[in-house]
């Protein structure tokens, strides 16, 4: 995984909790934490991480997945200058992933292997249904991810499971 | 977790500074090989373009050895089929004044002698259109008086134009002052070109030499009443290249424009066709 992702987490906590909760799910998860947004670190740096700090707040690793996806969006997107501009809105965002945004991150980064989305438009309203391919199985961090395209545009982005499936989920826009 | 003493507040914020170290060597690291890679990779690609500079190099001669085979080709077959024709010609000369008691034998060679000549000057132009293949005669061109050119095309074509049972009309659009530059014999044959294609096709009515000036060049036109030029004439132009030349059961018109075009251009002038139906072809030429 990118280091990137964990430059991004690292803000993320820090800014949801202080510098010293990162110092001590770094101790606790035993890693050295000396991530650069340029190198590659194991995924299961990542998965150490959130498991310690589920240890920390007992908040269940799902959840806290999806907390940190949902803050993670802005960060990233401020990386790739011009990509939420560009897009405008939550949904032709979420649209570009793909065939915009994906290949502008393997610009900056060529090793990244980013996810596939694949989409279908809803027939009644404006909503899409995401299914989340990757081999990471971070199904709950793309949640959050997803979820946090409203914050870009400032408009309420609703994320759910569709039932039955771990990596198909449900979006739905409402207007600002 | 809040450090309860100094101390230990002071080891926490070394192992900090120690990470936030070994982050930034970690980066200079990959930046460096990253740039060193960069480097190399845009070394190969200067290789790889130079090496591919050259084979297109030798591809490019190659073509354009070919093509001046191709020429030298045409040229030598005209040549070789041009002295056959000539005994051919002669000996049908010679056949139709031998006796012949009923003269059926002097109607088949004239008929023969004919169809020789057509012969002889198809491959005379084709000649003619090898030889002008990238010619540049610019530089030798002089002024030549527009309406005493017009006037010596009409009279020369009159005649023919008449057997064609077309009228040939001179309209002389520009003063007896205006001169252009050219070369009267290589123009005079492309015109020669575009009146021979009109005489052919024009069915009926009259033919007129038309010209005018714009700033800097005399447009000589061709206005015929029949079919005309076609409408791709450019891909008529090139009949070695297999260009499309509809009518061609009248003969000769592929071939003809094409000729003329490159006439054309080896003076300088140009060469196109106007009107809904093409009933005109011109040809323009710089002003003296």
């Amino acid at each position: 995984m990118k280091g990137v992702i964990f430059n991004v987490v690292e803000e993320v906590v820090v800014s949801l909790w202080d510098d010293d909760t990162w110092d001590d799910l770094l101790d606790d998860a035993g890693l050295d934490g000396s991530y650069t947004a340029l190198g590659n670190y194991g995924d299961e740096e990542l998965l150490a991480l959130v498991d310690a700090a589920h240890r920390l707040t007992e908040i269940p690793v799902p959840s806290l997945l999806e907390t940190i996806g949902e803050h993670a969006t802005v960060r990233l997107a401020e990386r790739l200058p011009g990509a939420a501009e560009d897009a405008g809105s939550a949904r032709e965002f979420i649209l570009r992933v793909n065939d915009i945004i994906h290949p502008e991150v393997k610009k900056l980064y060529p090793q990244a292997i980013p996810p596939v989305f694949e989409f279908t438009e809803h027939t009644d309203d404006d909503g899409l249904v995401v299914e989340y391919r990757s081999r990471r199985g971070l199904d709950a961090l793309a949640i959050g991810l997803l979820r946090g395209c409203g914050h870009l545009y400032g408009e309420p982005v609703d994320v759910d499971r569709v039932a039955g499936s771990t990596s198909t989920f449900r979006v739905s826009f409402k207007d600002a | 977790m809040a450090d309860t003493d100094p101390d230990s507040r002071i080891a926490r914020l070394e192992r900090r500074l120690q990470r936030e170290r070994k982050a930034r060597a970690d980066a200079e690291a990959i930046a460096e090989r990253g740039l060193r890679d960069l480097y190399e990779a845009n070394q190969g690609l200067e290789e790889r373009v130079l090496e591919r500079t050259a084979e297109l190099d030798l591809a490019r001669h190659a073509a354009e050895a070919a093509s001046r085979a191709k020429s030298a080709f045409i040229a030598h077959v005209s040549h070789e089929v041009r002295t056959p024709l000539n005994g051919v010609l002669g000996n049908l000369e010679l056949l139709t004044t031998a006796v012949d008691a009923d003269g059926a034998a002097a109607v088949f060679a004239d008929n023969a002698g004919q169809s020789a000549k057509a012969l002889q000057r198809l491959f005379d132009r084709l000649l003619r259109y090898v030889e002008l293949e990238g010619a540049d005669r610019t530089a030798e061109t002089a002024p030549v008086k527009v309406d005493a050119f017009v006037e010596s095309l009409a009279s020369r074509w009159q005649t023919r134009a008449a057997k064609g049972g077309k009228l040939l009309v001179a309209d002389p659009g520009v003063g007896p002052e205006i001169s252009m530059r050219t070369l009267e014999l290589e123009l005079g044959e492309a015109v020669d070109e575009l009146l021979d294609n009109a005489v052919r096709h024009a069915d009926n009515g009259s033919l007129t030499i038309a010209t005018s000036t714009s700033l800097d060049r005399v447009r000589i036109a061709i206005v015929d009443t029949g079919p005309g030029v076609p409408e791709d004439f450019r891909a008529a132009a090139t009949p070695l290249n297999g260009g499309r030349a509809p009518e061609r059961h009248q003969g000769g018109q592929g071939l003809g424009l094409a000729l003329a075009t490159r006439l054309a251009e080896s003076v300088g002038a140009r060469l196109g066709v106007e009107g809904e139906d093409h009933t005109s072809a011109w040809i323009e030429v710089p002003l003296a």
